[in-house]
Order: C-alpha cells, then structure tokens, then sequence
C-alpha cells in the first residue's frame, strides 16, 4: 500500500506541477477535473490494471490515501 | 484550489474574513463548482462565493441527479438555508440560471429576497426550449452537440467509462432546463441583472428581452460578444459586472430594454 501511495504522490506531484502533494490531499481540491480524471486514470491503468480504479471511486471520493488503499486492494486480489 | 472549503453540497470560496455578502453560483447543465473557482479574485471584498455542487457529480456522484424541479428546490432549500443569515445574490449560467429564478422566487415566498439575481446565458421564461429536446437524443447526436456547444472536451466526450458516469446528469440536468415548466404570471422582486450573448445559440439575444417581464425591478441587460460559453471565455468582465452590483454601484454600461 506505501508504494502505491508514494507512487500516487509522484503522479500526482507531476500532474499539479507541485511538491506539496500528501496522503491527505484531494483530487479535486487541487484542481483536478475531469479531463485530469482521464489522465490520472489512464496511468493507473497503465500501471494497476484497468480493474485497479473505477472513475466514479474517484469521484465519490478523491483522497490520495484512500485512492491508494482501493488501488493496493484491488491488486493484492488479483 | 487553496482555501476553498469543501462542503459537499457547496464550495466555499473565501475572498477574506469579514463576510457581509453571499453570491450563490449556479453552474449549467453538468457543470461543476471549479467552473467559479476563480471568482474570488475579481469581486469584491467581504463577498463570499459559493459554488453549488448537485448530486450526480464529484463527490456526489453516487447520489442521483435530481428528475424534478418541486424535489430540486426543497433540497436546494434546505441545503442553502444556513448561508441565508446575511445578505445574499445568486448567479446561475444556463440551466443554472433557470435554478436561480426559480430558487429566487421560492425563496422570495419565504420572505428571504436575494439582493440581486444574475441570469446568465439563458432564455427567458416565455421562450421555452423546443422539441427536438438535447436530453432524449441519442447517444451520438448527444455527444456530438455536446463537444460542438463547447462545454465538454472531445476527450472527455470520447471516454466511455468517464461519460458513463457524466451523461446521466448531464442529460438530468438539460431535461429540468428543456421541460421547464414556468409560471407566466410570476416574477421576482430582487434588482435582475441579465448577462447574454449575441452570439449563443441557445440564448440569442431574441430570446432574451423579455426577461424584463419576469422582474418587478428593471431588469439590467449586459451583452458580450462571444458564444454560450461566455461565463467562461469573458470570467473577468463578468465578474467585474457582478462586483459592480454587489459594491452597491450601477455598472455605466447596463442598458434597459424598454
């Protein structure tokens, strides 16, 4: 689950051109959208599996750590 | 989006500490409060923004997106209440505009009168959207209109399983703006200010006039030059217009349509 986290951290880092990004930060507070939605599920997708995060798991809620814990759980099932 | 407060059913978009005003935002249909996340910058102080968010989208994306206006205006009632304790006005764009007068005057009955009502974008009340309607067309005439009115990327349009989830509200949202059932003889107190422009094909200027009909106050007409999407391409001179009426002052270039 940490290096979900840590690797969800670096995307997301890029991604919003900032280093201040934490377990608790927020998609959509920090200005994601759904055109970034796409990106950001791509490279989940790329990396986890196209079963790995449901966009509507991103909409209902859009924490990093919960994002990685959903993540983290759908890769140690398969 | 820094001190933006997320209230679920509303952001908060604090311009500074001493509030003495509210502006309620509205966005159109499938919009989202991010569409007003820059307004605290051009209005003035002690203005505090709020940006609507509905169920159906964002982090209320598993709560469904409301069919049926008497259901929206209750909830919408019920949810705002708290922000009502200070002077408040409310902006809509579009269908969001459509939510504003009808909230207007919902709430005009309760004896809370919003200071001003900003209707962006949007017909008045006796030009009603004609069949063929947007939101019962089939999925790819509805896409393609979407991408070419502007609101939504080609690549967001494009991505089954993200618009899997957008369309349903989006379609929600168009058919409350499409089938809205308005009552002629009504019209709210609250100084109107009209934002249009001339060149929006789903408000032309035709449709727009007789908004001053829906006012007991004289409605104020203000006309840009640009497509549906003003509120978005035209941010500044919009929020400046707003700032003017909410700073008390008359803006030189509101014209009166008589």
């Amino acid at each position: 689950m940490q290096t979900v986290e840590k690797n969800l951290i670096s995307i997301w880092q890029e991604m919003f051109d900032t280093q201040d990004i934490s377990p608790s930060s927020d998609f959509f507070e920090l200005g994601g959208n759904s055109l970034t939605a796409i990106k950001f599920l791509d490279q989940v997708e790329k990396t986890y599996g196209t079963e790995a995060l449901q966009p509507d798991t991103l909409f209902s809620n859009s924490q990093l750590s919960y994002l990685a814990t959903v993540i983290a759980e759908k890769v140690s099932e398969s | 989006m820094k001190n933006i407060e997320d209230h679920q059913a509303y952001i908060t978009i604090k311009t500074d500490d001493y509030v003495n005003q509210r502006l309620i935002c509205f966005p159109y249909a499938g919009g989202v409060p991010s569409v007003f996340r820059n307004w605290s910058q051009n209005l003035p102080k002690g203005v505090e923004v709020i940006a609507v968010r509905l169920p159906g989208r964002e982090r209320l994306i598993k709560q469904p997106a409301f069919h049926c206006w008497k259901e929206l205006m209750s909830y919408l009632i019920t949810t705002l209440m708290p922000l009502l304790d200070l002077p408040f006005s409310l902006f809509g764009h579009s269908f969001g505009a459509r939510v504003a007068y009808e909230l207007a005057l919902k709430l005009e009955q309760e004896n809370f009168n919003a200071s001003h009502v900003f209707i962006s974008g949007c017909q008045a009340p006796d030009k009603p959207c004609q069949p063929p309607f947007l939101f019962n067309m089939s999925q790819e005439e509805f896409h393609k209109i979407l991408i070419e009115m502007g609101g939504l990327s080609c690549e967001i349009v494009q991505n089954r399983r993200l618009m899997k989830l957008l369309e349903p509200t989006i379609r929600a949202d168009m058919k409350l703006a499409e089938l809205w059932p308005v009552d002629l003889q009504k019209s709210i107190s609250s100084s109107t200010v009209i934002l249009y422009a001339i060149y929006d094909s789903l408000a032309s200027p035709s449709t727009i006039y007789s908004w001053k009909y829906f006012s007991k106050s004289r409605a104020e007409f203000h006309k840009f030059y640009d497509g549906h999407f003003f509120i978005h391409s035209q941010e500044k001179k919009v929020t400046e217009i707003i700032g003017g009426y909410l700073c008390g002052g008359l803006k030189n270039e509101a014209r009166f349509i008589n």
